[in-house]
């Protein structure tokens, strides 16, 4: 394998197209928040529910978290494969900085359920953390992803510890749809799609739909402008230690 | 009549919008700056980049 580092210039960012990306995503998500908290009498009128109440709305918010995670890890496991077929050190940044977006957002979704959870169905109770199956395997799920980032500080070398980070990268991949699909719908659990429904709950109203696929395609967006630039930054990083090395 | 009953009265229009539904409206002007205030972060930041990478390129070239 060559050195990885002699290679980390050549597939950069390519910022113009990122800038139209990113437009797209701030005006998208705009409209997907005014969308969120439109209802009565503007043009989205969701039920009222006894108990969930306007906090229904957190079907645009906490939901999304979960699928921008499960996207973003199939973009780290994506470049953890080419790294190991090219050994191209960007394949390496990419694919650590997508499993540092997964985490980020791993925590959002655990932090945001637990919350909602916490005022609805837990309402007058002292519940945070209730081990609902989905909840104990996304916490679960959101572990094996750190141990990713434990498992790259025990590793000295920057070849040997991209090729060995990124072969268990692919295994905690793997993990993620038994974890946040299988597991939990075998169990039951507060969560819609347990014991083998539907995962659209029958009584959340079609309507809700109309926001809730946007802001799931405007929060993966968001987490591709971010993982972006953390990309670009890192990139930067490794161009200004190589300038510092001695030219032999 | 004072001066803050007369603003009161000139924007009631959109006070009644905003106590409506709950006040639901306000919880969409919250999130909306904080939105806005992420959205400059995020054009800083690339604007950052942008002057790192250029810097870079010139002290590669050279």
């Amino acid at each position: 394998m060559e050195r990885l580092s002699m290679e980390i210039a050549s597939p950069r960012v390519r910022v113009p197209k990122y800038r139209v990306i990113r437009l797209v995503v701030v005006i998208w998500m705009t409209v997907v928040i005014l969308g969120a908290f439109s209802f009565g009498g503007w043009v989205l009128a969701i039920p009222r529910i006894e108990m969930l109440e306007h906090t229904a709305r957190n079907l645009y918010f906490h939901v999304p978290m979960w699928f921008t995670m499960m996207a973003i890890t199939l973009v780290s496991a994506y470049h953890s494969l080419r790294l190991l077929q090219t050994g191209q050190a960007i394949r390496d940044i990419r694919a650590r900085t997508a499993a540092l977006l997964a985490v980020v957002f791993g925590l959002l979704g655990l932090a945001t359920g637990s919350t909602w959870a916490h005022y609805t169905w837990y309402e007058g109770t002292n519940i945070w953390w209730n081990f609902d199956p989905k909840q104990s395997m996304a916490a679960i799920q959101v572990l094996i992803y750190g141990a990713y980032f434990a498992l790259r500080t025990a590793l000295d070398d920057p070849e040997k510890r991209a090729r060995i980070a990124a072969v268990y990268n692919l295994f905690a991949f793997v993990t993620v749809p038994f974890l946040l699909y299988v597991l939990p719908r075998q169990m039951e659990s507060l969560h819609p799609g347990a014991e083998g429904n539907p995962a659209f709950s029958e009584i959340t109203d079609p309507i809700m739909r109309i926001v809730f696929y946007p802001a799931i395609v405007g929060f993966i967006g968001l987490c591709w402008l971010l993982y972006t630039q953390r990309v670009r930054a890192r990139v930067i990083e490794e161009r200004i230690e190589a300038l510092h090395q001695p030219i032999l | 009549m004072t001066q803050a009953t007369f603003i009161l009265q000139a924007a009631s229009g959109l006070d009644e919008a905003m106590l409506s539904n709950d006040k639901l409206f306000v919880v969409m002007a919250v999130v909306l700056i904080i939105w806005f205030g992420i959205i400059l972060f995020l054009y800083r930041g690339d604007r950052k980049l942008d002057q790192l990478e250029r810097r870079l390129d010139e002290q590669e070239s050279r």
